[in-house]
């Protein structure tokens, strides 16, 4: 079984990363949440290949909370999605070796994240 | 007339998409104004509530106190309303200084530093709007922002009537320019918006 995780305070966006990932993945399965900490407890027992995680969240940011990820699953491919894409939250996006989505989200954007993280 | 006429009853989707619709495309803003600071701009998650213009100054403001610089501008299309850039006299000058020499112990902004703060709002309040605008694929007619300075309850005015109000909170990495971007909607144009949001999902 191979799971995706996304993680975004709005709906509006989960909802839509899930229905691009599963129209381009039929067969992975989705685990979201709607910030940091429900996405850590969720991940507990499911060892995810991918996660896509937004930025600008209340309570825990993306940055925050991939560095948890990264402790926990050190191989895990991580996206970034925002679109605020500055040179500071770029480097310290880089320095945790995550990538960024550029927001508003697109087909071919989780299309190319994807070969990017080999799967 | 109530603030709970159900002409402003957003459902718990429409809230979503509008907050973050407005997350893009003040992302985007943010983005171009660090580049031209050359430093991290954070944003808060933006907040969208329906209030009204006597409510928000005194949220703002509440000891009624401050002085506050504005740079403002009127906007229609699929949605009508005014937005705001609001900084604080000091913060002005922090912000101000990253592109121009302030003389230490400048207390007010002058007409330089004035200059550049309309021109800061420019970028971020119509950066904003060009994003939503993409994103909701109609155009959207931004007056030219304008600057004025005063109590928030000055620029802001006392008025009760509702109004749809999203509020970001934006400041410098290094924590010395704090402020607000507001955007007042007219409620009367919330049909249009709605209609305009299953646009942009439809697309998304």
């Amino acid at each position: 079984m191979t799971t995706v995780l996304i993680v975004d305070d709005s709906r509006l966006a989960r909802d839509m990363v899930g229905s691009v990932m599963s129209s381009l993945r039929p067969n992975w399965t989705i685990l979201s949440a709607a910030g940091g900490e429900e996405a850590l407890s969720k991940v507990d027992g499911v060892i995810p290949v991918v996660a896509i995680v937004d930025y600008n969240m209340p309570g825990m940011d993306g940055l925050t909370l991939s560095s948890k990820l990264k402790e926990q699953f050190p191989s895990l491919t991580i996206g970034i999605l925002t679109a605020n894409v500055q040179d500071a939250l770029k480097k310290k996006a880089e320095a945790l070796g995550c990538r960024f989505i550029p927001k508003p989200i697109t087909s071919d954007k989780i299309r190319e994240f994807l070969a990017s993280a080999g799967q | 007339m109530t603030h709970h006429d159900d002409r402003f009853t957003l459902d718990a989707d429409e809230a979503d998409a509008i907050a973050e619709l407005f997350n893009i495309g003040m992302g985007q803003a943010a983005a171009s104004l660090s580049e031209m600071i050359g430093e991290e701009v954070q944003l808060s998650v933006p907040s969208l509530t329906v209030s009204s213009r006597a409510r928000i100054a005194r949220d703002l403001d509440p000891e009624e106190a401050a002085r506050v610089c504005a740079v403002r501008g009127a906007f229609s299309g699929p949605f009508t309303g005014e937005a705001m850039l609001i900084f604080p006299e000091r913060g002005t000058l922090a912000l101000v200084g990253r592109l121009v020499p302030v003389e230490p112990g400048t207390e007010a902004p002058g007409e330089l530093e004035q200059d550049v703060l309309t021109e800061i709002g420019n970028i971020i309040l119509n950066g904003c709007l060009a994003s939503l605008s993409n994103l909701v694929e109609s155009e959207l007619a931004g007056a030219l922002p304008g600057y004025s300075a005063g109590p928030p309850a000055e620029l802001i005015g006392a008025a009760d009537d509702p109004v749809l109000f999203v509020r970001i909170d934006v400041a410098l990495a290094s924590g010395d320019a704090q402020g607000q971007v507001l955007f007042l909607l007219d409620i009367a144009s919330l049909d249009s918006f709605r209609e305009a949001i299953r646009r942009a999902v439809a697309n998304l």
